[in-house]
């Protein structure tokens, strides 16, 4: 399994310029902006990618096929894509979360709030992407991951444009921190179903 | 003498395709070939074999084991070679050998190095950049990096050259000289199989017509050359298939059912092929 890992990360290396460049162009307009929430929030979405980039290296070299009569199980290739998407969560996580204290905007708890949100985001987003990605193969998967981008943008352009104090909702600091400490759990949970489902699709497919 | 690969009864059916009733037996020490047309069911078997398609009814046992619960420990044993190379096409040798290193337990470097260097293969350049020979040679390189007890080829030796192909058979000849070792061969090259197999295994519409050692399958089947009158002294039951020509028929008959008068020969592997699928 660790060799599964090593694997993505060096395909994924090679995207790992680009990367490299964009984190270095944001957190220099977040540092002189005073604001880390774009470059944060652009890290996040990217960590929340690139599992079904890892994916479709795969599929572009029949890798499962292959590696499936190594000494890897089924399951075994399911988790290390589910592993591989904590470790980009979990390093976009730390390093906006330092960015977030250097820059010093955003009090501690601020800045964890909207960290928390962004966690969110990016582990729904593997969470619907990589069984989508066993089961109809990444092509498909990327139209998908179309309408889940939009989805919160929808959501958000349609509560700019009705008063949410009519709906009885206040966005008060309260409030988000009580939406984080409820979300964050669903989301962990959402994952585990997820790889559940993945191990499931990938038990019975035919290579 | 213990058995690599036992099938007993294997069924598999696909859309347009059928697997029927498949059964042979792949004793350790030897190597087998698997030959038929294209689509005639070798890859299907294969993939059966190693559990990458579910088989609908029957038993398959590798080194010991039903082939569904395979062990990471079984699976160390097993090094397979396919008709394409599966390595993500942007790393290289080095970044390969890491992978692998981390995925078997009894990956040895030192022997992947020694095949590399052998095979004169690049330590830094992407494997996109290889040529066919070059990536098969790779993965054969990697199947026989990790103690492999039983090698499966499917099509590896297709689209090299004649000097490639014969190190290849070569490296299995070698392979083969460790009596717990074995080899299951598909190719459509058989010219080399009949070199190096001890066995042959038939497949032809999803049917194994045969499964023997090669020796006897040559003994007991022979080309008759004749005219319609010979013909008829034949007994139609032993005749495997006909070719028809402008002067005469060339027929595949049973070695014991040829008439004493007439002239025959031994009949090789790919000609048994050829009139086997062409039929009667």
């Amino acid at each position: 399994m660790k060799g599964l890992i090593i694997k993505d990360l060096l395909n994924l290396r090679r995207q790992g310029g680009i990367i490299l460049l964009l984190i270095i162009l944001y957190m220099a307009m977040g540092f002189l902006g005073g604001n880390i929430a774009m470059v944060a929030g652009m890290m996040m979405i990217l960590a929340g990618m690139l599992p079904l980039t890892a994916l479709s290296y795969d599929e572009r070299a029949k890798w499962d096929k292959y590696a499936l009569t190594m000494p890897v199980t089924r399951r075994e290739m399911v988790t290390s894509k589910y592993v591989l998407g904590m470790i980009l969560v979990g390093c976009a996580f730390v390093i906006s979360l330092l960015a977030a204290l250097a820059v010093r905007s955003l009090s501690l708890q601020e800045g964890l709030i909207t960290l928390a949100f962004l966690f969110i985001i990016s582990t729904v987003f593997i969470s619907i992407l990589l069984p989508a990605g066993f089961k109809l193969g990444v092509e498909k998967s990327r139209y998908l991951m179309m309408i889940v981008l939009m989805v919160p943008v929808l959501v958000i352009i349609t509560f700019a444009n009705i008063n949410p104090v009519g709906f009885g909702i206040r966005i008060t600091e309260q409030s988000l921190t009580t939406g984080a400490g409820i979300g964050v759990p669903l989301a962990i949970i959402f994952y585990a179903i997820s790889y559940l489902v993945s191990v499931r699709v990938y038990e019975n497919k035919e290579f | 003498m213990d058995s690599s690969i036992t099938i007993t009864n294997v069924n598999k059916t696909y859309e347009g395709f059928r697997l029927e009733n498949a059964n042979f037996t792949l004793p350790q020490g030897c190597i087998m070939g698997l030959i038929g047309e294209n689509g005639a069911g070798k890859s299907t078997l294969i993939k059966l074999i190693l559990d990458l398609i579910k088989r609908d009814s029957g038993e398959i046992r590798v080194l010991g084991c039903d082939n569904l619960r395979l062990s990471g420990e079984l699976k160390e044993r097993i090094g397979v070679v396919f008709d394409e190379c599966f390595f993500p096409e942007n790393l290289n040798v080095k970044q390969i050998g890491t992978i692998l290193k981390n995925i078997y337990r009894n990956w040895d470097e030192a022997v992947f190095q020694r095949h590399i260097t052998n095979f004169g293969l690049p330590q830094t350049k992407a494997v996109r950049e290889f040529s066919r020979g070059m990536k098969m040679k790779l993965s054969i390189a990697a199947a026989m990096s990790h103690g492999a007890e039983l090698l499966i080829l499917d099509e590896a030796a297709s689209g090299l050259d004649p000097m490639a192909r014969e190190e290849i058979l070569d490296l299995l000849r070698d392979f083969i000289q460790d009596e717990t070792h074995s080899v299951l061969i598909s190719s459509h090259i058989i010219s080399d199989l009949e070199k190096v197999c001890d066995y042959i295994t038939f497949i032809h519409k999803g049917e194994i017509v045969f499964s023997e050692e090669k020796d006897l399958i040559k003994e007991r089947y022979r080309l008759v050359k004749c005219d319609e009158e010979e013909l008829a002294a034949i007994p139609p039951d032993a005749v495997k298939g006909v070719r028809h020509g402008k002067f005469g028929s060339t027929l595949l008959v049973e070695a014991d059912a040829v008439p004493g008068q007439l002239t025959s020969e031994p009949a090789d592997i790919e000609s048994l092929m050829v009139f086997y699928s062409k039929g009667v």
